[in-house]
């Protein structure tokens, strides 16, 4: 399907270079969301860490492991933020007021120009306080990254924001058939918030739901417990990469059947 | 009185009526918030099993789990819309035309915020509450504390005022901001820690506690929510009401010198 | 395909269908079962050609299946049954490849990025439609001499106003120099002066490049000054299809007045303009007709045959008129004729 991917790469960075040029412009803007976000985020700090005043250890998981998870969390949520926040319009009143059709009239794929359509730069927020705590945590907790280890987590990083775009993808293509689907991809994407902390303080069903079903669980505690020693590379990295490409054709697919039905129905 | 509120109803009205098209939508969003109280309780649930003692700072493992419950229902029932819609107004430009119509701004967006509120009473905090109270009942045996529950109600009024204002402030503030939307994430974020929706107030370092107990969000959600629980002593409840109010009168002036100031900047940059 | 043909419309239907949605939550989750199905026929088996570098004036009144007919066309859109063939390509099977050989311009909406610089967005067309370095050039300069681009060059998008945002969307349409220009209310909202740079643009086009060129308006005067052959269209089903000669003879003399009236009682107004056939001179029922709606006289009527004068006198005299107006007939009122 990206066949000129060469030319998707140049044209990106076009748009990205003025997007780019547009934050600096308005800087009190970017100030205003990224404080945003990295307060959002600080609520939740705040909250493991007023609880461990009171306690030794979360069955069994430190205080430095609990701030490790939620900061893994974080980095691939903010950068996904920070590449397809279109979606959320997709998601809402794009293919209401026929905006959707111009994306049609181009040579070049619809998703593409979707994503392009924005840069969204309060992720910047999330993705910086997330690896604040992440080297934090690192350092108090005596979690060596050898560059090995490093490289291990970027790729981790990478695959776990795969996750997130692809499940905005589904959710946001429902649209497609339903004019709107905001309200959907929002209560999946509150699901997230079950993966900022250990899996086993969870009921059995969840655990399974939030790892196979909708798998914010590849987005955080999987990933991250292989760094904190409390599972295997080939577990850990295996199965993220594995649910993410599976979320990631599904997604391309819904989204591509969502094209034949606009095809056929209009708006 | 009564031309008051034949003039300012009608906007309550059109609130619950535009409310009724998007039933669905908003039952599917509340869900989605739902999650976060669902992960609250587990956490706390990993928390006591991980603790020394039976209870933590004054809590047990149960009333923890009615603090959690009420404090999210509490935040839902005071919740509304007018900081959204105002910075809309100011946006548009919309915001002009409300001015020449012989109506008070503040009491129009008032009267929608009742239409807000009126909304989350009746299809979701009493629902809730309803549930909960008999599971409450059925599993522990719990009757509410009918004295407790009058109290909450003036509390939670009191809540509603300053919620109200707040958000009023923060719509506002799209005459000064360019980023609304940023700003009022912003908001969102530290309301959540400080008025007590996501931890109780007494589990913060005394020296805050004692900081944050004066400021006007503690009244919004750890005041009436612990009202209701009975965990305060009769001191502890004159002081908290007394606080929630005098953020009301408060809040009710410093909204009034911001409309001044926003007005100013509306008829020099025109709109 | 006929060698000839740039557009071949053959037997084009499009049948929407629209579900009945339940009320209140049980009427909700009834209908996730039983849907009750509307069917709306918006174009019924409409055939036509269009030969390279004609300009077709695509008309019919809102609502009457222009729009879906050139989303059809333009690949947005599946047809019910029957084709279009656009070039070498049958839009919605290869719409992409279709893409690069047409433009498209909604008069209603822009086509461009919102946020970008209008110099941003040549040079992201130009990457896009993969245009050459030097054919851009050329581009760029043609552009600036007929839309006089350089005006904004530098502004976003968003802060042009609705005259320069049509220029430019005119001019990103005309970039990758398409072999079709689709422009749907190209002219719609804009003052005189600048529909008439608009329409020199149009036609300039056409005669360098042999553009074809399909464009829907409400206005009269585009079509009189654009148009080679237009096609009426109305509740989805062909009108008329032919020379603009034709439509100029029969309603070229059709003038409109609108007057805005003052009056309490209207049957009372009904009964008065009941005579204003038979008491003004040449009016017959059929090149006169009048409607009143909320305090608005419209009368219709062929200029050659009754003056304007003999209409001004009798409604002047018979009731309180506060403002009028006399206007070309519109496109509307053409196609009800029919």
């Amino acid at each position: 399907m990206f066949t000129n991917a060469k030319r998707y790469i140049k044209l990106y960075g076009m748009f990205l270079s003025h997007y780019l040029k547009a934050v600096m412009h308005s800087r009190t803007d970017f100030i205003i969301g990224f404080l945003a976000f990295f307060l959002i985020q600080f609520g939740g700090i705040a909250f493991i860490a007023l609880v461990f005043r009171q306690i030794p250890d979360l069955l069994g998981w430190s205080f430095y492991d609990l701030l490790f998870i939620y900061g893994f969390a974080n980095i691939p949520r903010g950068i996904d933020h920070m590449f397809t926040d279109y979606l959320w319009l997709l998601a809402g009143n794009v293919i209401v007021e026929g905006e959707f059709d111009r994306y049609l009239l181009r040579p070049i794929h619809p998703l593409f120009q979707i994503i392009a359509q924005r840069f969204q730069p309060d992720g910047v927020g999330e993705v910086i306080i997330g690896i604040l705590l992440v080297v934090y945590a690192s350092i108090k907790g005596g979690i060596i990254f050898s560059p090995t280890k490093l490289l291990i987590f970027i790729v981790m990083i990478i695959f776990s924001t795969i996750i997130y775009t692809s499940i905005k993808l589904i959710l946001s293509s429902i649209a497609f058939w339903t004019k709107r689907s905001q309200s959907i991809l929002f209560m999946f994407y509150s699901m997230s918030e079950f993966a900022k902390y250990p899996l086993e303080i969870y009921h059995k069903f969840i655990r399974t739901f939030i790892t196979y079903i909708v798998p914010f669980a590849l987005t955080a505690y999987i990933p991250a417990s292989y760094f904190l020693g409390a599972s295997s590379l080939f577990k850990s990295l295996g199965l993220t990469i594995l649910i993410s490409l599976t979320a990631l054709f599904l997604g391309l697919k819904i989204f591509n059947l969502g094209i034949k039905n606009y095809e056929s129905v209009g708006n | 009185m009564k031309k008051l509120l034949r003039t300012y109803l009608p906007f309550t009205k059109a609130v619950m009526q535009g409310f009724m098209a998007y039933r669905m939508n908003f039952y599917v969003y509340i869900l989605g918030e739902l999650f976060q109280t669902v992960v609250l309780i587990y956490i706390w649930f990993a928390i006591f099993s991980s603790a020394t003692s039976e209870v933590i700072q004054g809590f047990t493992f149960k009333q923890m789990v009615g603090y959690v419950v009420m404090s999210t229902l509490t935040s839902m029932l005071i919740g509304n819309e007018v900081h959204w819609d105002i910075s809309q107004d100011v946006k548009s430009g919309r915001i002009a035309t409300n001015l020449i119509k012989p109506v008070n701004y503040q009491l129009l967006k008032f009267f929608n915020c009742i239409g807000n509120i009126g909304i989350n009473l009746t299809f979701l905090f009493l629902p809730l509450w309803g549930g909960y109270t008999i599971f409450d009942f059925i599993s522990n045996g719990v009757i509410p504390n009918i004295t407790n529950g009058l109290l909450y109600l003036v509390s939670v009024s009191l809540s509603a005022l300053i919620l109200f204002y707040i958000n009023y402030l923060f719509g506002l503030a799209a005459f000064f901001i360019e980023y609304v939307f940023g700003f009022i994430f912003a908001k969102e974020a530290i309301l959540k820690l400080l008025s007590g929706q996501l931890i109780p107030l007494t589990f913060f370092p005394k020296g805050l506690f004692n900081v944050f107990k004066f400021l006007p969000f503690a009244g919004l959600v750890y005041t009436p929510t612990m009202i209701y629980l009975g965990k305060f002593s009769e001191e502890d409840l004159l002081f908290n009401l007394g606080v929630q109010a005098v953020w009301v009168l408060l809040l009710m002036a410093l909204t009034q010198l911001v409309w001044r100031k926003a007005i100013k900047r509306l008829t020099i940059l025109g709109g | 395909m006929n060698e000839k043909n740039m557009i071949e419309v053959h037997n084009l239907t499009k049948t929407f269908t629209a579900y009945k949605k339940g009320k209140g939550l049980a009427g909700t989750l009834k209908s996730l079962f039983k849907r009750e199905a509307i069917h709306i026929e918006a174009v019924k088996d409409i055939s036509f050609d269009i030969k390279p570098g004609e300009i077709i004036g695509y008309i019919g009144a809102n609502g009457a299946g222009k729009s879906t007919t050139i989303k059809m066309m333009t690949g947005i859109l599946n047809p019910t049954s029957g084709y279009v063939k656009v070039g070498d390509y049958i839009p919605y099977e290869k719409r992409q490849e279709n893409a690069k050989h047409i433009g498209v311009v909604f008069g209603q909406k822009t086509q461009l990025w919102w946020d970008l610089p209008v110099g941003e967005t040549f040079a992201i067309l130009k990457e896009i439609y993969q245009v050459p370095d030097d054919f851009y050039a050329s581009q760029m300069a043609y552009f600036d001499e007929i839309f006089e681009l350089s005006e904004f060059m530098g502004q976003t998008v968003r802060t042009l106003s609705l005259g320069q945002r049509m220029r430019a969307d005119l001019a990103a349409s005309m970039l990758h120099n398409p072999k079709v220009l689709f422009l749907d209310e190209p002219t719609i909202g804009l003052d005189v002066m600048v529909k008439e740079r608009i329409r020199k643009a149009i036609k300039d086009m056409n005669q360098r490049y042999g553009t074809t060129i399909l464009l829907t308006t409400h206005d009269m005067s585009d079509i009189e000054e654009l148009c080679h052959r237009i096609i009426i269209i109305d509740k989805g089903k062909l009108l008329y299809d032919g020379g603009i000669d034709t439509i100029r003879k029969e309603f070229g003399y059709e003038r409109k007045i609108v007057f805005d009236l003052r009056y309490d009682d209207a049957t009372l107004v009904e009964q008065t303009l009941e005579t204003l056939i038979p008491s003004v001179d040449g009016c017959q029922p059929d090149n006169t007709t009048y409607q009143l709606s909320e305090g608005q006289l419209t009368v219709n009527f062929n200029r050659n045959q009754v003056g304007v004068s003999g209409i001004m006198n009798f409604v002047l005299s018979h009731f309180n008129v506060l403002d009028f107006s006399v206007q070309d007939m519109d496109i509307e009122a053409i196609v009800k004729r029919f």
